[in-house]
C-alpha cells in the first residue's frame, strides 16, 4: 500500500505534465500532486498519498 | 405396522443422503493419518538408554582426572558425540510428534466440511440441504474453536525448519570444536554448546528467531522505501521505453498520445505481484517508471523482459 510523500526532482519542462499525470493515475490516487520550479529551471513534483500507519518506520514521509 | 414401515421408509429416504455423506467424510477422515516419516530400524529407546551413562556427572570426573592428554581428548569426544547423538534422537522424536499432531489437527473436520459443502448443493431435497447446512455450520464452529490449532499447523513447517537450522548451527560449532585440541575446546566448553544444542531444538527459540528475522526484513524494507521517496528524474533507456508504452493510448486534443490506462494498470499489477523486489508494491508507479535509482533500473529491466507486459 502506497503511503506518505513521494517526489521526483530534476524534471525537464517538457516532462513535468507527464509525471503529474502518472502520479494521478496511480490506484489509489494521491491526495494531492504539486509542482515547484527549481532555480535551475527544472521541476520537482510531489505526490502526497494517505498517511502511513503509525507502526511503519518510514512515517517521516507523511509530512 | 404399516405406519411404522412408512415412517422407516420416510426417515431412511430423507436422511440416507446425509448419513451417506457423513459416512464418506468419516471414512476419508480416518484415512487422513498418513505416516510422514519412514520407519526407524533403530530402537531409539534402547539407544537412548545406552547413551545415558554419558550424561552422568562421574563421566566429567573421569575426564578431569585423566592426565594423559590423548586419553583425555578421546574421553571428551566420546562424551560429547554420545550426548549429541542422544539430543539428535530426542529431537527427531520431538519433530515426529509435532509433525504428527500438526497434521492430525482439523484435517478431518476440513475434509468433512469440504464434502458437506461440495455435495450439499446436489443431494436431496430442501430438508436434506438444511440438515447439511446445519452440520456444515457446526463444523465451522468447531473449527473456530480450534483456530489456534490450525494456526499451529500452518506455522509448523516454518518452526521445524528454524529449529533444524538452529540445531545445525550449534552442531557445526560443536564439530568444529571437536576438531581442535582438548586444551582449546575442553569438555566444559563443549557442555555449554551441548546445552545450546538442547535449547536450539525447542519451539521458543525458533519463534524468537523467526520473529527477529521478520522484524529485520521489515526494517530493511521500510528503509528501502524511505530511500525511494525522493529521486531524480531518470533519463535511462528503460524509463523512456516504459513511458512510451504507457502513452500508447488515444491521442489528446493536441495530437499527443494519451495515457493507456490498461497498460498502466498492468504495470501496477505487475509491481504489486512482484516477489523479487517486495518494496515495489509500496511505491507509486511513477516512482518506478522515472526514479533514478540502480535498484529500480534493475526492476525496470525485469519488467521490460517480462513477456506478460509485452513492452516493445
Amino acid at each position: 500500500m502506497v503511503c506518505g510523500t513521494f517526489t521526483i526532482t530534476q524534471i525537464a519542462a517538457e516532462d513535468v505534465d507527464g509525471v503529474i499525470a502518472r502520479y494521478k493515475a496511480n490506484k489509489p490516487p494521491p491526495v494531492s500532486v504539486t509542482k515547484t520550479k527549481a532555480p535551475d529551471g527544472t521541476w520537482t513534483v510531489t505526490a502526497t498519498f494517505p498517511p502511513c500507519p503509525p507502526n511503519t518506520s518510514h512515517s517521516t514521509g507523511n509530512q | 405396522m404399516r405406519i411404522l414401515h412408512r415412517l422407516t421408509s420416510y426417515a431412511f429416504g430423507r436422511w440416507f443422503p446425509l448419513l451417506l455423506v457423513l459416512g464418506i467424510a468419516g471414512s476419508i477422515t480416518s484415512c487422513s493419518a498418513i505416516q510422514g516419516y519412514p520407519s526407524d530400524p533403530n530402537d531409539s529407546s534402547a539407544v537412548l538408554a545406552s547413551l545415558q551413562p554419558y550424561f552422568q556427572p562421574s563421566e566429567m570426573d573421569t575426564y578431569i582426572q585423566e592426565t594423559n592428554s590423548a586419553q583425555r581428548q578421546q574421553l571428551r569426544d566420546i562424551i560429547v558425540l554420545s550426548q549429541v547423538r542422544a539430543y539428535d534422537i530426542e529431537f527427531n522424536n520431538f519433530e515426529k510428534s509435532l509433525y504428527t499432531s500438526g497434521n492430525g489437527i482439523s484435517t478431518g473436520s476440513d475434509l468433512v466440511l469440504l464434502v458437506l459443502n461440495g455435495l450439499g448443493a446436489t443431494l436431496g431435497g430442501a430438508a436434506t440441504k438444511a440438515a447439511l447446512a446445519a452440520a456444515s455450520t457446526g463444523i465451522i464452529g468447531a473449527q473456530t474453536a480450534i483456530s489456534k490449532d490450525l494456526y499451529y499447523q500452518k506455522t509448523l513447517p516454518a518452526l521445524l525448519a528454524q529449529m533444524e537450522a538452529n540445531r545445525s548451527a550449534v552442531e557445526l560449532r560443536i564439530f568444529t570444536g571437536l576438531s581442535q585440541d582438548d586444551t582449546k575446546y575442553s569438555l566444559l566448553r563443549a557442555y555449554l554448546d551441548l546445552d545450546a544444542l538442547q535449547q536450539a531444538g525447542g519451539i521458543p527459540q525458533a519463534i524468537t528467531n523467526i520473529t527477529q528475522q521478520a522484524a529485520n526484513a521489515n526494517d530493511a524494507s521500510q528503509a528501502r522505501i524511505q530511500e525511494l521517496r525522493s529521486l531524480g528524474f531518470s533519463s535511462s533507456n528503460s524509463s523512456a521505453r516504459i513511458r512510451k508504452w504507457l502513452y500508447s493510448g488515444p491521442k489528446d486534443s493536441k495530437g499527443k498520445p494519451g495515457l493507456d490506462q490498461t497498460n498502466f494498470d498492468a504495470l501496477q499489477h505487475w509491481m504489486n505481484e512482484d516477489t523479487t523486489d517486495p518494496v515495489l508494491k509500496n511505491i507509486p508507479v511513477e516512482q518506478f517508471v522515472d526514479g533514478n535509482d540502480p535498484g529500480l533500473e534493475a526492476d525496470r529491466q525485469r519488467a521490460l523482459a517480462d513477456a506478460k507486459l509485452k513492452i516493445p
